[in-house]
């Protein structure tokens, strides 16, 4: 008796104790639950509108706008630019790379021109059935960027590229990393080859075979990977599409590039970034760049292909990202490979081709990573005239040469 | 061909994993309450279990598992009839080749070039986790010598072996220690939510922490494109920042490892030996390694520098072992003389620090605590960070390069890295010595039930912000570092 006595108090504050730590744990699941849900949901929404607008700035780009000045056939020539895909063989064939600075327009409203469409109505209205231009260009890009490009180009389409034609600025000499998504280009099984054999017949550019030597990768030994998946791999890619159906899931990519976005704001205010902060020129990556370049020239006098390299427009204020001594050793340097490959390559310099009123000033109404500069000079982007005055003076220095070319087709496939 | 890894496995970082451990834990219990021996029958369900995750890396690796299993466990049965070193020897003899046929040879072969390869050669696969199931297996080998009370069934053993959150990577785990756990565990509901818990604070460590560290926050940051970098050099700067970087990617990569794999286990109601506890607040080299991947450390000091040290009595040969079983412990992560020279770094800090001791005691110098505790702090952090250097780099010409910056102090005046970087790894230091600091003092204050409750309240907040960092950085395709080894 007195034994039950004593442990019934002791049990009953037990199965208490139990009870209150369940209830504990069950708050904390619910409210995690609860909590992960709610603000999925309002990150997913805050993403949704983000690629909403981005969609927005695509679509405005794929259009040519009507106007004063333009025939009918000028618009149809500035759009076609935009679909490279549907190029003629017969026409000879323009490949146009270089960074940002040949095709963002940061004042012009939707359906402006840029430089490498003005360059095709321009040329198109000297010989309508001439040439076709297709943008390689992409925003940061260095030189072994560029060559990838080229080669990728050159294999890729019905009729290989007949002229290059690239803008040179100090900002593509100073980076060396090829992105992902340009990498990918080292996959194929054309490009691959090429790359190989570049590197082998080139052994005294060192460096930069070293460079592209990163981009080899194994050939993947089926055409069909979607019949290669395991069945795990094949669970795991339900499992990621059934999650997927959650906002918050399907918009993970989004909100990275939202996260960065906001990051760097912080950044630029923390570190004091400037647009117009000196931006130094390392010795290492600058020489295998130079060395890039003369691979590309290489490459395309081998191939038969013409080169027109011209030194992009510089924005002549101080202070400046750009250290003129640098300028200065890049002209010299590419000069010097200009001459050296003189049969097929043709240097251009267009440093003060544009006017202080023709370049662009960051604003607010930007989008991404470029509104957290408003109000700060834009030292690589000019306004959508300055575009047009780009082109015709390529089309004044160089355009009979590459009408000329264009009747010489380079080594078809 | 020179199979690495499972190029489609079931990591511990998919969706598949997530639904891999309920859906197993569901089958214990089921298995537990129709069976009449659900002991034997929940063993050879988690021995299936086991088995169809490790067959999804390969079932070559499969295989070679099986084959180890069944030898090794047939060795124990020889050794056990007669405990002799001869008997022993043969053991560590047939370990010592598998590692040197299935994790080193491929390495070799690789490195011999073009025109020197065998069919053989090219055809040897280097099975994932192989270095930690065969520890594991020499573990039971040299206790059975020692004549512990060990029992196992042939499934207990090829469970031992094959352990499904322990089989990629470790933690090394002993036979004396799991064999009672296999045959009576008991899941509590402090076990599942400590076990889920730990998989939660895992993931956000690897797939946040270390690939922030890792990757960077944008292409051409972080450690990997740090090291990576040849073309433009390194300063002094750069090298204490990649050095940072690298020592706290690799914590947050195989702690992280670590979480979610004795989560994983706990779920299940298995303990396993901690791997990891806060090591860069050890105050010398030999703390740093009762602290960093203690699994292994443990393991070296049990199986191979105690043999060692006690083989010969002069304090030279003690000084000796300490160096040989350094070096063996980096050699362990690879055929690289960078993980050699590592390792021999790791024992010659070790005697430094001994011999410092040694030193303390016969001049009677009494360092004031907070002058010994700061000093052997910020000596053994920074020889821990240098150390790490050269088991990161490419190679040891690379790691001369990198010391070659450190030691010239006109190469401090600015990074070479991006400055975004930089301030990433600042930060994500300091803010681990913060919470270091705010846990050992909520540690402190855990009687308080403010402390508690605050606690309490705030953990859905913390849960819920770790889960979304998780998803959205999921995005990224991470691998676990240690897989390699």
């Amino acid at each position: 008796m007195t034994e039950v006595k004593t442990s019934t108090p002791g049990a009953g504050a037990a199965a208490s104790a139990r009870r209150m730590t369940a209830l504990r744990r069950g708050y904390v699941v619910a409210m995690s639950l609860l909590l992960t849900v709610l603000a999925g949901n309002w990150l997913a929404t805050v993403a949704g509108q983000n690629i909403y607008e981005k969609d927005e700035a695509r679509t405005d780009r794929q259009f040519v706008a009507p106007a004063p000045g333009l025939s009918p056939a000028d618009l149809a020539e500035g759009q076609a630019v935009l679909t490279p895909g549907e190029a003629p063989s017969t026409r000879a064939q323009l490949f146009y790379l270089g960074d940002s600075q040949v095709f963002s327009r940061p004042d012009a409203p939707p359906g402006a021109l840029n430089s490498a469409q003005w360059l095709q109505i321009l040329l198109a209205r000297q010989d309508d059935r001439a040439v076709r231009v297709r943008i390689g260009a992409s925003p940061g890009m260095d030189i072994s960027e560029m060559l990838l490009k080229a080669l990728s180009a050159a294999e890729q389409n019905p009729r290989q590229d007949d002229v290059i034609v690239t803008d040179l600025a100090l900002a593509e000499m100073r980076e060396l990393g090829v992105r992902a998504e340009i990498t990918s280009l080292a996959a194929q099984p054309t490009v691959n080859s090429d790359l190989k054999s570049l590197i082998s017949s080139n052994p005294d550019l060192r460096d930069a075979d070293k460079t592209l030597e990163a981009l080899l990768t194994p050939q993947q030994e089926s055409g069909n990977p979607a019949a290669d998946k395991s069945l795990a791999e094949k669970i795991e890619d339900t499992l990621q599409r059934k999650a997927d159906s959650w906002s918050f899931f399907a918009q993970r990519e989004n909100l990275v590039g939202l996260g960065l976005l906001r990051y760097a704001q912080w950044e630029h205010r923390l570190l004091h970034i400037t647009a117009d902060k000196r931006i130094p020129t390392h010795a290492e990556p600058y020489r295998t760049n130079v060395q890039l370049l003369e691979l590309l020239m290489r490459y395309a006098q081998a191939r038969d292909m013409h080169l027109v390299l011209f030194f992009g427009p510089v924005r002549s204020i101080e202070p400046n990202p750009d250290d003129p001594d640098d300028l200065e050793r890049m002209h010299r340097d590419v000069l010097r490979l200009c001459e050296r490959y003189s049969a097929t390559a043709t240097c251009l310099d267009y440093s003060h081709l544009i006017p202080e009123g023709m370049w662009a000033e960051y604003s607010s109404n930007q989008r991404g990573a470029f509104a957290l500069m408003a109000g700060q000079h834009d030292f690589y982007h000019y306004t959508e005239a300055a575009h047009q005055a780009l082109a015709e003076k390529i089309v004044s220095d160089a355009g009979s040469k590459i009408l000329q070319w264009s009747n010489q087709p380079a080594g078809a496939h | 061909m020179v199979e690495s890894a499972g190029r489609c496995a079931l990591n511990l970082l998919s969706l598949s994993y997530l639904l891999f451990i309920p859906l197993v834990w569901v089958l214990t219990r089921l298995v537990n309450s129709v069976t009449a021996r659900p002991m034997k029958a929940r063993q050879l369900l988690w021995l299936a279990a086991s088995y169809l995750f490790y067959a999804t890396w390969s079932l070559k690796f499969l295989c070679v598992l099986v084959v180890s299993s069944l030898v090794n466990y047939a060795l124990g049965i020889y050794l056990k009839r007669k405990p002799t070193a001869g008997r022993l020897w043969v053991g560590i003899g047939f370990n010592l080749l598998m590692l040197a046929v299935f994790k080193y040879l491929p390495v070799w072969s690789s490195h011999l070039g073009q025109g020197h390869h065998s069919w053989l050669l090219e055809n040897v696969i280097l099975p994932v986790g192989v270095s930690f199931w065969t520890f594991e297996a020499l573990s039971y080998l040299f206790d059975i010598y020692r004549e512990e009370d060990l029992d196992p069934s042939l499934t207990e053993f090829c469970l031992y072996m094959a352990f499904w959150p322990t089989v990629l990577s470790g933690p090394v785990c002993r036979m004396p220690e799991l064999l009672p756990q296999f045959r009576n565990p008991q899941p509590t509901g402090d076990d599942i939510a400590d076990g889920v818990r730990r998989i939660v604070l895992g993931l956000f460590m690897k797939t946040v922490l270390s690939q922030i560290l890792g990757s960077g926050l944008r292409p051409g940051e972080g450690v990997d494109f740090g090291f990576n970098q040849m073309a433009r050099g390194w300063t002094g700067l750069d090298v204490w920042i990649l050095a940072i970087g690298f020592a706290f990617q690799m914590y947050f990569d195989f702690a992280g490892y670590s979480n979610i794999v004795i989560g994983t286990a706990r779920v299940f109601g298995i303990t396993l030996r901690e791997n990891f506890r806060d090591p860069f607040l050890s105050t010398s080299p030999a703390e740093f390694w009762t602290r960093w991947h203690m699994s292994l450390s443990s393991w070296i000091r049990d199986y191979v520098f105690m043999p060692l040290a006690t083989w010969r009595p002069q304090v030279w040969w003690r000084h000796a072992s300490l160096v040989i079983a350094m070096m063996l412990f980096g050699f362990w992560h690879g055929a690289d003389w960078t993980y050699i020279v590592w390792g021999a770094l790791q024992g010659l800090l070790l005697v430094s620090h001994r011999q410092f001791q040694q030193f303390e005691r016969r001049s009677n110098l009494q360092l004031p605590p907070i002058v010994s505790s700061l000093g052997g702090w910020a000596i053994t952090f920074c020889a821990m960070l240098l150390s790490w250097v050269v088991f990161r780099a490419n190679d040891l010409h690379q790691a001369r390069l990198m010391f070659h910056a450190l030691v010239h102090f006109s190469s401090y005046r600015h990074f070479v890295l991006p400055r975004n970087f930089v301030l990433m790894t600042v930060v994500i230091a300091v803010s681990y010595f913060v919470i270091a600091g705010l846990r050992r003092l909520a540690e402190n204050m855990k009687q308080s039930p403010v402390v508690l409750r605050i606690g309490w309240a705030l953990s859905p907040v913390m849960y819920s912000v770790a889960v979304l960092a998780i998803v959205i950085m999921s995005i990224h395709k991470a691998v676990f570092v240690y897989l390699q080894f």
